[in-house]
């Protein structure tokens, strides 16, 4: 038997979730942090 | 762009008569057998036909009063489907941009791939039969990504009230614990539901393999590209290596799930004629999409009532780049 699809989350659905996450934004405060650890170990 | 005329209608023949002619498609104006009711069977005659349409209208017409008088009591309803090139009021052929691209072969499929093996064209059959009121998947995978532009099915045996789906999803990526040292974190969607992004200092606390081939037969990884339409993913895809890399910038065309995703329905709540019909699916003149190796195909068959076994068989219109074994 295969899968319920109708249970499945679809894409659309997701590029919403995504977006009302935040996960851009979290994703770029860490790259931000990432930089900023960088600069200060090499001061 | 071939001008033709492809037309497939059923007329009815004896057993003996039907079992003089092969049991698969031709397009030649020979026959196929697709259903048996008593002592007759139900045989498809197709053509595909250039410039000159006279020879199909009067093997139409001839055989047409067969059906006619078969349909009475044992003939179920029969189906004439036409895919012919269009033509402007003034006769002139309509070019209509082709869908497939340049780098892609086109091939009329009855069966997926077997990506266990590697044995291209040689997988899961696109046929299901079904007898009692409930429903049936038939699943399917592809060793390359493809792209669907039209195709066709044949139902034989319907009831009232019997439809298909055909969607297609994408199964989940698998992760690996690796906390506080992982190349990936998850961020959650809710629920279980949670997305791999990689973590810019590599202290993140998953790692995802997305070299890892799915077996040592097939060229695709065992990690699962989810299409991103806003183009905010953190990874891309080479269709020409299969490569799955990482895109730091958050630009990505694909994303990475944990969970499986419903890509496309295909075709939705299709309802089978009672009785038997052979239908094209017309090519869309649109731009497809590539479909990638790692997705699942699924059609899923149901019956709304007990009478004779409903029969399902589909072909699929591909553009590939590998159309042999």
């Amino acid at each position: 038997m295969g899968k319920d699809i109708s249970k499945m989350p679809t894409l659309d659905a997701i590029s919403k979730i995504i977006k009302e996450t935040g996960v851009k934004e979290k994703y770029k405060e860490k790259v931000e942090k990432a930089e900023k650890e960088k600069a200060k170990k090499q001061d | 762009m071939m001008n033709f005329l492809h037309i497939s209608y059923p007329v009815w023949k004896t057993i003996a008569q039907a079992n003089t002619f092969p049991f698969y498609h031709k397009v030649d104006g020979s026959d196929s057998i697709v259903a048996f009711t008593g002592d007759r069977a139900m045989v498809y005659r197709t053509y595909a036909i250039g410039a000159d349409y006279t020879d199909w209208a009067a093997a139409f017409l001839a055989d047409s009063a067969v059906v006619t008088e078969l349909a009475d009591g044992q003939a179920s309803v029969y189906g004439l489907s036409s895919v012919a090139a269009p033509v402007a009021k003034d006769g002139r052929r309509i070019q209509i941009a082709s869908a497939i691209g340049d780098d892609q072969d086109v091939q009329y499929t009855g069966a997926g791939d077997n990506i266990v093996t590697g044995a291209r064209l040689v997988g899961q059959d696109f046929r299901s039969a079904i007898e009692e009121i409930s429903l049936i998947t038939v699943d399917w995978q592809f060793m390359e990504w493809i792209e669907i532009t039209g195709g066709r099915v044949r139902n034989v045996g319907s009831t009232d009230g019997d439809f298909y789906h055909y969607d297609i999803y994408a199964p989940a990526t698998t992760g690996v614990s690796n906390p506080g040292a992982g190349a990936f974190d998850k961020y959650n969607l809710g629920g279980p539901n949670n997305m791999f992004v990689p973590n810019p200092t590599n202290e993140g606390d998953w790692d995802v393999d997305i070299a890892e081939k799915h077996n040592a037969n097939v060229v695709f990884t065992k990690a699962v590209p989810v299409i991103a339409k806003a183009k905010d993913g953190y990874f891309d895809w080479d269709p020409v290596t299969y490569a799955l890399t990482v895109n730091a910038t958050g630009t990505g065309k694909y994303y990475l799930f944990d969970f499986e995703v419903a890509l496309i329905r295909v075709i939705n709540k299709h309802w089978m004629v009672p009785g038997t019909l052979d239908e094209f699916l017309a090519p869309a003149a649109y731009a497809a999409k590539k479909l990638l190796p790692q997705y699942i195909h699924q059609m899923t068959i149901n019956k709304s009532a007990e009478a004779v076994s409903t029969y399902l068989y589909w072909e699929l219109l591909l553009g590939r780049a590998d159309t042999t074994l």
